[in-house]
């Protein structure tokens, strides 16, 4: 192969080899609607792991390397259509997988997910894509050792987001598909769609946080939740 | 299974498709047909793989960049043309003009599909896309083909498969993978009814060849549209 320094040959590989099934990390994603408090949580739990010893990595939606900025461009022109949309989210997730989320599993960290597989089905569910469509494209991704799902009511997260300088953009407030002119009317029924999808598809891998509650009790509830995946990895290493 | 209704999605326009390895002669022929059905005065607008505002300035750098692993590149491809479909193929289509995509779903089943992707993976990624009324699909040998491109150029990174590691030398490693993509079209031509065109004939016989289908179908499609039109009133 041509040596050019800028070129990062190395990196591709057959899919299967990107499955190495006997990797000592863990996964660990967080869920919830905008404004729910994910990352808060997530950031401190990702402290607590490290003074434990344990080494993390954090990946988010939307900061793929190969469409990151096409995604964000896009949303500015309100360029996509539903189905357009979900790929370019499904090609977000995908090159993170690859790039970013399954090496670091393979290399005993332990992964948390910012949104992951079940937020992309959701959003793409309630734009009336076919769900089977959706879970058969993610069908390869490796599955968490557990899901932090974080419930809030739309309206409670709707003003936080007020209260701060993050703007409800036409995607992000669902103005794309809920026919709904006014930003906050339209977030609202977006995210409470949302909302019901990740109760009614929750499985026995999430567990299910109070965002409602003080940020050090939804803390404790979450070091208590994932105690189990700790041991395991801590004896491990 | 397929709940967006493409199978059942009736318009009044035409969707002409043509696939085949590089340098099979696609572009050739196609080309030929879009001038003579403008010629007879029907609107048409080519689509080529690739080419959406959305999405090919990003694929293109990422091919050049060696970024694609063989998912990805599925994907940003289905994505390049879920946005054609949306700001171009489906409106003209719904205009009642004839559209010619120069390589349509079947260039992702059969490249996306050498490079070791399931196949079911594959298909399912592009169920959105409408079913063309017509696929021809211009066969010719690996070697043929080769002889072609090389005439102009190298065959790229990409393009001769060398992100399968199949050999260092891109007119090797184009062997092999064509020769995949090739047999990938072969199975598709009943599974999808794609319409066999020998790719070695001379290019005028071919573009009568394919007038012909063309043609015949316009009458037909030509003939439905007036009775729809007569039972909606």
């Amino acid at each position: 192969m041509p040596k050019d320094k800028k070129v990062k040959s190395e990196r591709l590989k057959m899919p299967e080899l990107c499955l190495e099934k006997n990797f000592t990390g863990k996964l660990i994603a967080f869920e919830g609607i905008r404004g729910a408090g994910k990352t808060t949580q997530m950031r401190l739990l990702d402290v607590y792991l490290q003074n434990l010893g344990a080494a993390t990595y954090i990946t988010s939606k939307e900061s793929s390397k190969l469409v990151s900025k096409l995604i964000k461009k896009a949303k500015a022109e309100q360029a996509l259509d539903p189905i357009s949309y979900n790929l370019a989210f499904a090609a977000d997730m995908i090159d993170r997988i690859e790039r970013d989320l399954l090496p670091s599993l393979n290399a005993g960290l332990i992964v948390f997910s910012e949104r992951y597989v079940l937020d992309l089905i959701a959003h793409g569910a309630v734009r009336g894509c076919p769900v089977d469509w959706l879970k058969k494209i993610y069908e390869f991704a490796p599955k968490p050792d557990i899901t932090i799902y974080i419930d809030i009511d739309p309206r409670l997260a709707m003003k936080r987001l007020q209260n701060s300088d993050i703007e409800l953009d036409y995607y992000t407030s669902g103005r794309d598909f809920t026919g709904i002119k006014n930003t906050s009317e339209s977030f609202l029924v977006y995210q409470s769609r949302i909302r019901d999808f990740f109760k009614e598809n929750k499985d026995e891998n999430v567990i299910e946080i109070d965002g409602s509650m003080p940020i050090p009790k939804q803390q404790i509830l979450i070091r208590k939740a994932i105690e189990g995946i700790i041991e395991d990895y801590l004896s491990l290493s | 299974m397929d709940d967006f209704k493409t199978e059942t999605w009736k318009y009044p326009g035409m969707l002409i498709v043509g696939e085949g390895t590089d340098g099979a002669g696609k572009t050739t022929q196609l080309r030929l047909l879009s001038n003579y059905l403008q010629s007879k005065g029907f609107g048409v607008v080519y689509t080529e793989w690739n080419s959406s505002k959305l999405a090919s300035k990003t694929i293109k750098k990422a091919k050049k960049m060696r970024e694609l692993t063989p998912r990805t590149f599925s994907v940003v491809h289905s994505l390049d043309l879920s946005s054609r479909l949306n700001t171009i193929i489906r409106p003209a289509l719904e205009s009642g003009l004839i559209v010619i995509a120069d390589r349509y779903i079947y260039t992702a089943f059969a490249r996306d599909v050498a490079r070791g992707n399931d196949p079911s993976w594959v298909r399912n990624l592009y169920r959105f896309a409408p079913k063309p009324d017509v696929a021809f699909f211009f066969r010719v040998p690996i070697d043929i083909s080769l002889q072609r491109i090389t005439l102009t150029h190298l065959p790229n990174f990409y393009e001769s498969g060398m992100d399968m590691g199949f050999s260092s030398d891109p007119v090797e490693s184009y062997k092999k993978f064509q020769s995949k993509v090739l047999e990938e079209y072969d199975k598709m031509v009943s599974e999808f009814g794609l319409v066999v065109i020998d790719g070695r004939k001379q290019i005028a016989t071919t573009q009568i060849e394919i007038r012909h289908i063309v043609t015949k179908m316009l009458k037909e499609k030509f003939n439905l549209r007036k009775k729809s039109s007569k039972s909606d009133i």
